[in-house]
C-alpha cells in the first residue's frame, strides 16, 4: 500500500491508499514511528483512499496514537469511509479514534 | 504428422519454455541445412536463420576449427575426434545456446535468446531439448 | 524392493501424500538454473516407491523404489555424485538409464526431515556424463540445506496449527439443557482466532453455568496464535472465581503487559447462560459479532467497551438479557462479517439459511464457516452457536 506524506509544520498529514492490511500496516507504523521520534507528533491520518481497514490497519493506528501521545502529541484520523467507520464503530475504537470528516476539522487545536 | 514439422513443433516448445527465447533451430553440420525451425520474431527471415546455421557449421566444423581438434587429438595419441560439444555466444542483444545432439553428431540445436536470459535456464532447456529432438532424428534416418 | 522401514520413510510417505508445496518446486527451479540442469527433481523415498514431488524435465510422480537412485543418496550423508550411470553398476539397469530418457549423470543431496533421518533427495540429472567440481558440490550442499530449513519451518507450522485446534474444546459440556458447537478455520497453519466453552458454579451459589467465550486476536499465525492461547487460559482461569465483568477485566490486568509488549490487542465476548432460566449475561470487549436470533428477528448483544489491550481503561460491567427456548445464540469472528461487507443488513437477509428446523449447532456452524470459507473470507473465519434444549440429557457435539 502506498501513501503520501506531506509535512505542514506544525503537523504531518500522512494518506495511505488501498487495503490497509496485514501487509500494508507494519511499514505504516514504521513510518509513524519514525516520524514521532524526530518531533513530529502530531498526526492526521487522511483515509478517504482506504477502502478497506483489518485488525491489524487498526493495531497500527492504535499504536501510532500511544506513540504520539507519549511525545506529548497526537494521532487523528480523517475522511474515513464506510467499511472503516463500520469496523471503528463494532470494535468500540471510535471511542479512541474519533473520525473526523475532514482533515481540516481533524486540524483543530493545531 | 511429417517430420520436419514434428521438429518445428518442438522449436517452438521450446520457446515458449524459456523467458526470453527469440528463435530456436536444428541444423546439419553437414550441409548447413535447417531440419526444424521456430521463432517469435519478426526480422528472423529464413534467409537470416539459414545464415545462422551456416555460422554455427562453421563455428563447429570450419577448416580452422577443425585443425585445432585434429592437432589436440595428435598430441593426445589418438585418431582426429571432433571434440566441440556445445558454445555460447553473447552479441549485443542475444546470447546463442549451441549444443551437438550427442547421439547424432551431425546436427546441432541452437537457442537464441534475449540477453536477460538466465544462463542455466536457457541450458537446461537445450540440454532437455535433446530428448525430444532425438527420437526424431532417429525416424528420419530409418 | 523395500526400504528398511524407518521414521524417514514413514516421514517421506506423510508428506509425499500431502498437498503439493511452492517451497519444492522453487528449489528445483533454482537448481536447474545453477547447473544448467536438464532434469532436476525432489524426490522422497517411501517405503516401496520413489515419489517425485517437484520437477523439471521429469514427471512428477511415483515409481518403483528399485528404479531409483535417490534411494542409495537417503541412505548416506554426503552428495551421491556418479559421473555416467550406464558404468555403475548399481544403476547401469535402471529404466531411466536403459530408456528414456536415457540419463547418463547424477548428483543428489540427501535432505533430512523432522524426524532426524533422511526423507529424499534434492537431484539432477545430465543426459551425458558429468563431473561437479567442489564449487559445485557446495551449491548443490547449500540447496539441500535451504530446503531442509523450508520443511522444517512448515512442519513446525503444521504441528502449531494441530495444537491449537486440539485445545479447542470438542466434547459437550458437563451440564444439561444446553446444545453448543464451535468451530475455527484459520487463515494460516495457526491463528489468532479462538473460541471456548466450559462449566463455572455461579459464583453466587446457585448451580451451575455454561460460559462461552469467543475473541479475535489482531493478525494472523503463529504470533496470534500464541497470544490467543494465553488470553483463553487466563480467562478460564478467572472465570472459576467471578462473574464475566470481573473475569474480563481480571484477564486484562494478567494479559496487559503481554498485550502491550507485542503490539497487539483482542476483541472478547463471554457469556454465561443458565441454561434452566434462559439467563445470559455477558460482556463485550469491542467484539460486537453475537446476536440472539429466532423466527422473530435478531437482536445484538453488544456494549461500549473497547478490546483487550487498548490503551483505554474500561469499567467493565456485565450485561443481562434471556435465551428463549427457541433462540439461538451465534457468535462469529470478523472473518465472517468481513464476508458480508460489515453490513448487519446482509447478515439480517442470510438468517433464514441457519434457522432452519431440525439443523443442530453443529451443522449452523459448518454453514456459517463453509459460507465464509467458500466466498473468499482471507482472515480467520470461527463460530460459535448454543441453545437450549428441553431434555435433561447431554447434547454430544463438536
Amino acid at each position: 500500500m502506498t501513501y503520501e506524506e506531506v509535512d505542514q509544520g506544525t503537523h504531518v498529514v500522512l494518506a495511505p491508499e488501498g487495503k490497509f492490511n496485514l501487509v500494508a500496516a507494519p511499514p505504516i507504523k514504521a513510518r509513524i514511528d519514525d516520524l514521532v521520534a524526530a518531533g513530529k507528533a502530531r498526526l492526521v491520518v487522511d483515509l478517504h483512499a482506504v477502502d478497506f481497514i483489518d485488525s491489524s490497519g487498526l493495531g497500527a493506528l492504535i499504536g501510532g496514537l500511544k506513540a504520539a501521545r507519549q511525545q506529548g502529541g497526537d494521532l487523528r484520523i480523517a475522511a474515513a469511509g464506510d467499511q472503516v467507520r463500520a469496523v471503528l464503530k463494532l470494535t468500540n475504537l471510535d471511542r479512541i479514534l474519533a473520525p473526523y470528516a475532514t482533515v481540516e476539522e481533524a486540524l483543530h487545536g493545531w | 504428422m511429417p517430420k520436419v514439422s514434428r521438429l518445428d513443433a518442438v522449436m517452438e516448445s521450446v520457446l515458449v519454455e524459456v523467458d526470453g527465447a527469440l528463435g530456436c533451430a536444428v541444423a546439419d553440420l553437414r550441409s548447413g541445412a535447417l531440419l526444424g525451425v521456430a521463432h517469435h520474431v519478426p526480422y528472423f527471415t529464413h534467409e537470416y536463420l539459414e545464415a545462422v546455421a551456416a555460422a554455427a557449421v562453421e563455428m563447429f566444423r570450419g577448416q580452422t576449427v577443425r585443425h585445432v581438434e585434429d592437432l589436440i587429438s595428435a598430441r593426445r595419441g589418438r585418431p582426429s575426434e571432433r571434440l566441440i560439444e556445445e558454445m555460447q555466444m553473447t552479441t549485443r542483444h542475444t546470447i546463442h545456446f549451441m549444443m551437438v545432439l550427442p547421439n547424432h553428431p551431425e546436427a546441432v540445436v541452437v537457442l537464441i535468446t534475449n540477453r536477460e536470459t538466465s544462463l542455466g535456464m536457457g541450458w537446461s532447456a537445450t540440454r532437455r531439448s535433446v530428448l525430444q529432438i532425438e527420437p526424431i532424428l532417429d525416424d528420419m534416418a530409418d | 524392493m523395500v526400504m528398511p522401514p524407518s521414521p524417514g520413510r514413514q516421514e517421506a510417505e506423510a508428506i509425499a501424500h500431502s498437498a503439493p508445496e511452492e517451497r519444492y518446486d522453487r528449489v528445483v527451479r533454482l537448481a536447474q538454473a545453477i547447473f544448467g540442469a536438464p532434469i532436476a527433481a525432489l524426490n522422497l523415498i517411501g517405503n516401496d516407491a520413489q515419489f517425485t514431488v517437484a520437477s523439471v524435465g521429469y514427471p512428477k510422480g511415483e515409481m518403483p523404489v528399485e528404479d531409483s537412485v535417490c534411494q542409495a543418496t537417503v541412505q548416506q550423508d554426503e552428495i551421491l555424485e556418479v559421473h555416467d550411470l550406464r558404468e555403475d553398476e548399481r544403476f547401469a539397469a535402471i529404466s531411466s538409464v536403459t530408456g528414456p530418457p536415457r540419463v547418463r549423470f547424477y548428483a543428489g543431496v540427501p535432505v533430512r526431515g523432522q524426524s532426524g533421518q533422511n526423507i529424499g533427495a534434492l537431484c539432477i540429472l545430465d543426459l551425458t556424463p558429468r563431473t561437479l567440481g567442489r564449487q559445485q558440490r557446495e551449491m548443490l550442499a547449500d540447496l539441500g540445506a535451504l530446503l531442509e530449513r523450508e520443511l522444517s519451518v512448515q512442519e513446525e507450522m503444521d504441528l502449531a496449527g494441530q495444537v491449537q485446534q486440539l485445545m479447542l474444546p470438542t466434547s459437550a459440556p458437563d451440564i444439561a439443557g444446553v446444545e453448543v458447537a464451535g468451530r475455527v478455520q484459520p487463515a494460516r497453519e495457526a491463528g489468532g482466532d479462538y473460541f471456548d466453552w466450559f462449566v463455572v458454579d455461579d459464583p453466587e451459589g446457585a448451580g451451575k453455568r455454561l460460559q462461552v467465550a469467543l475473541g479475535d486476536v489482531m493478525g494472523k499465525g503463529l504470533a496470534a496464535s500464541l497470544i490467543a492461547s494465553e488470553v483463553r487460559a487466563v480467562l478460564r482461569g478467572h472465570s472459576r472465581y467471578t462473574d464475566v465483568g470481573n473475569a474480563v477485566a481480571r484477564t486484562l490486568t494478567t494479559t496487559r503487559h503481554d498485550l502491550e509488549a507485542n503490539n497487539r490487542f483482542s476483541t472478547l465476548w463471554v457469556g454465561r447462560l443458565d441454561p434452566a432460566t434462559g439467563a445470559l449475561d455477558y460482556l463485550d470487549a469491542g467484539h460486537g459479532l453475537a446476536i440472539i436470533a429466532s423466527e422473530r428477528g435478531y437482536r445484538r448483544l453488544y456494549q461500549d467497551y473497547l478490546p483487550l489491550g487498548a490503551p483505554i481503561e474500561d469499567a467493565w460491567d456485565k450485561a443481562s438479557d434471556v435465551l428463549a427456548g427457541d433462540e439461538l445464540l451465534v457468535v462469529v469472528s470478523d472473518g465472517v462479517f468481513d464476508v458480508l461487507d460489515d453490513s448487519f443488513e446482509q447478515v439480517e437477509a442470510r438468517l433464514h439459511t441457519i434457522l432452519e428446523p431440525g439443523l443442530s449447532c453443529r451443522q449452523i456452524v459448518d454453514r456459517i464457516v463453509d459460507f465464509a470459507v467458500s466466498h473468499g473470507a482471507t482472515d480467520d473465519v470461527t463460530a460459535l452457536v448454543l441453545r437450549r434444549t428441553d431434555h435433561e440429557r447431554r447434547s454430544t457435539d463438536r
